[in-house]
Parts: C-alpha cells; sequence; structure tokens
C-alpha cells in the first residue's frame, strides 16, 4: 500500500512538473494577455504536481524519512510563492483585461474575457496561501512527544 | 546496534513513534483537503457563472459542467475527512461531515435538472445532438460516482463522529 502511494505520487508529480514546464515556455513576459493565459493555465493545472507533493510528503513523513518530506517542502513553498505572483501579476492585468472585455463584440465574449481574469487570480490567491501554509508545516519541526501510535495505522507494505 | 528493530506485539516496550510526526502528518492530509476543497469550490464557481436558471438549456450545460468540475472537490472532500479523523477531532469529522452532505445534495439537485433539461437542450444543440447525449451519459456517470463518495463519506463521518 506504501509502495503503491509513493509510485503514484512520483507519478503524479512527473506528469505535473512535465505539464508545468510545457506551460511555461516559451515565456512572454510583459504581453498581458500571456501573463493572464499562463497564470489561469497554471493554477488550473498545478493540481497533479501537488497531489503528487502531498502523497509523497505524507507517505515518507508517515514512515520517518526527512529527505523527501523536505524536499516537497521547499518545492511547496516555491510554488506557492510563484502562485502569489501569479496572483499579483493578474490582478495588476486586470484593469486591461476588463478594457478589453468592454470593447468584446458580444456580451457572452465579454463574460468569458472577466471569468477568465478574475478565476486566474482567485485560483492564484488560493494556492499561494494554501501552499506556503502546508511548506511552513512540513518545514517546521514538529514538536517532541512520545506515543506509541504509528502515524499511519492499517498501511502495510 | 545500527540497524533500528521494529518490535511488533502489545508489550510496554513496543514501537515508539513520535506524536509530533502522527500530528504533523494528518495535518498535512487535512490541509492538503482544504486545499483542494476551495481550489475546486472556485474553479466550478467560475465554471457555471453566471447562473441562469430560467433558461433551460443553460441549466443543463450548468448541471453538466458542475460534474465535470468535480473530481478536485471531491479528493479534497474525502482528504478533508480523513485528515480531520486522523486528528481524533470530532469537530472537524463534523464539519467534513456536512461539507459531504452539502456536496451530495448539490450534486443530487445538478442530477434532477440534467435529466429533466435533456430535452431542452437538445431543442437548443439543433442537428449536433450527439453531443448533448455524450456529455449527458459523461455527466451522469461522473455524478453517480461521486454521489456515491459522499454517501460513503456522510456515513463513514457519522460513524466516526
Amino acid at each position: 500500500m506504501v509502495r503503491t502511494a509513493r509510485a503514484c505520487g512520483w507519478a503524479f508529480f512527473a506528469t505535473g512538473l512535465f505539464g508545468q514546464l510545457v506551460t511555461f515556455f516559451p515565456p512572454q513576459w510583459q504581453r498581458p494577455e500571456w501573463e493572464v493565459a499562463y497564470f489561469g493555465e497554471f493554477s488550473a493545472t498545478i493540481a497533479a504536481l501537488v497531489i503528487g507533493l502531498g502523497l509523497l510528503a505524507v507517505v515518507d513523513s508517515a514512515e520517518r524519512r526527512r529527505f523527501v518530506p523536505l524536499l516537497s517542502g521547499w518545492m511547496l513553498l516555491v510554488l506557492g510563492v510563484w502562485a502569489g505572483v501569479g496572483a499579483m501579476l493578474v490582478a495588476l492585468d486586470l484593469p486591461l483585461l476588463l478594457m478589453a472585455a468592454r470593447g468584446a463584440e458580444t456580451a457572452q465574449q465579454a463574460t468569458g474575457i472577466k471569468i477568465v481574469g478574475f478565476k486566474a487570480l482567485a485560483l492564484s490567491a488560493v494556492y499561494s496561501i494554501g501552499l506556503i501554509t502546508l511548506a511552513w508545516v512540513l518545514l517546521k519541526p514538529a514538536p517532541r512527544s512520545k506515543s506509541t501510535r504509528a502515524p499511519l495505522t492499517g498501511l502495510s507494505k | 546496534m545500527d540497524k533500528q528493530t521494529v518490535i511488533v506485539g502489545s508489550g510496554p516496550s513496543t514501537t515508539r513513534v513520535d506524536e509530533g510526526d502522527r500530528v504533523r502528518v494528518w495535518r498535512l492530509v487535512w490541509g492538503f483537503g482544504v486545499l483542494f476543497v476551495l481550489a475546486g469550490a472556485v474553479d466550478l464557481g467560475a465554471a457555471i457563472g453566471p447562473l441562469d436558471f430560467s433558461n433551460r438549456a443553460l441549466r443543463f450545460t450548468t448541471a453538466a459542467g458542475l460534474m465535470a468540475g468535480w473530481p478536485i472537490l471531491a479528493l479534497g472532500s474525502v482528504g478533508a475527512l480523513v485528515g480531520a479523523a486522523g486528528l481524533d477531532s470530532r469537530r472537524l469529522v463534523t464539519l467534513a461531515s456536512v461539507l459531504h452532505a452539502v456536496l451530495a445534495a448539490t450534486l443530487a439537485i445538478a442530477f434532477l435538472f440534467l435529466v429533466l433539461d435533456r430535452g431542452a437542450a437538445m431543442t437548443a444543440v439543433g442537428p449536433a445532438t450527439a453531443t448533448v447525449t455524450i456529455g449527458f451519459f459523461r455527466a451522469l456517470l461522473s455524478g453517480v460516482c461521486f454521489l456515491v463518495v459522499h454517501v460513503l463519506a456522510v456515513r463513514a463521518g457519522v460513524r466516526n463522529g
């Protein structure tokens, strides 16, 4: 069970990371439409990478390994900060986006543009706060008190 | 002795695990669950908005979109329940169970709209009825699966909480 969960974690991590790299390249900073589209896609597809990192962190923390949870913690922190940067950039691009919505040909198109912008902003902000909090939980040292209960009782190799 | 030995038994000096590690593991599970619930809710809100219940064809599309965007929300809510149970927190288990009940009720309502408004959606799309039929069965399948997940989660929550 633990091995399966770990393999699942690595699979999600690899596919998620590959997906993120493909989304990012080639970067076109200073083009607001690219920034909004990129961070919208980043926050919409980051779930796979976060599921992978989460599975690896939980399984290896339960087995009292230190390296992978630490690595996951730092990666979650980087992703969280990156999502925060995204939320900030999208917020700065919002006036331009609303102007584009006002100039749209149909009302449906205008609603679509607004939804894309607000979804990118809200999702980036949620992921930023959530990932930084989870990274903090992973990276801070655990309080040392002894118990005889195993972390994931019932899971076996 | 270099190698760490794990002794399984009921005696007083068996495996000793840090309570801090145990709490941290379940807190992580709970935290990831809550994160995915929030992300799923934002995703769904953007996918179904703006709501227009007077238009039956749009109601069908909204219900189908709701069910298509359900996996992250379901994954998060299950993670939140499992994490809460692992943390031995009655309050969090109750909260997660209520969330599952709300999600199950929402799915059931969406299910109703999906079935009742299929005809209106078929009429609205004209010749492209195959798209509506495929969307209907896909949404129906995912709706049933996730409804079962939420009902089971509510039952597990009631037993644990």
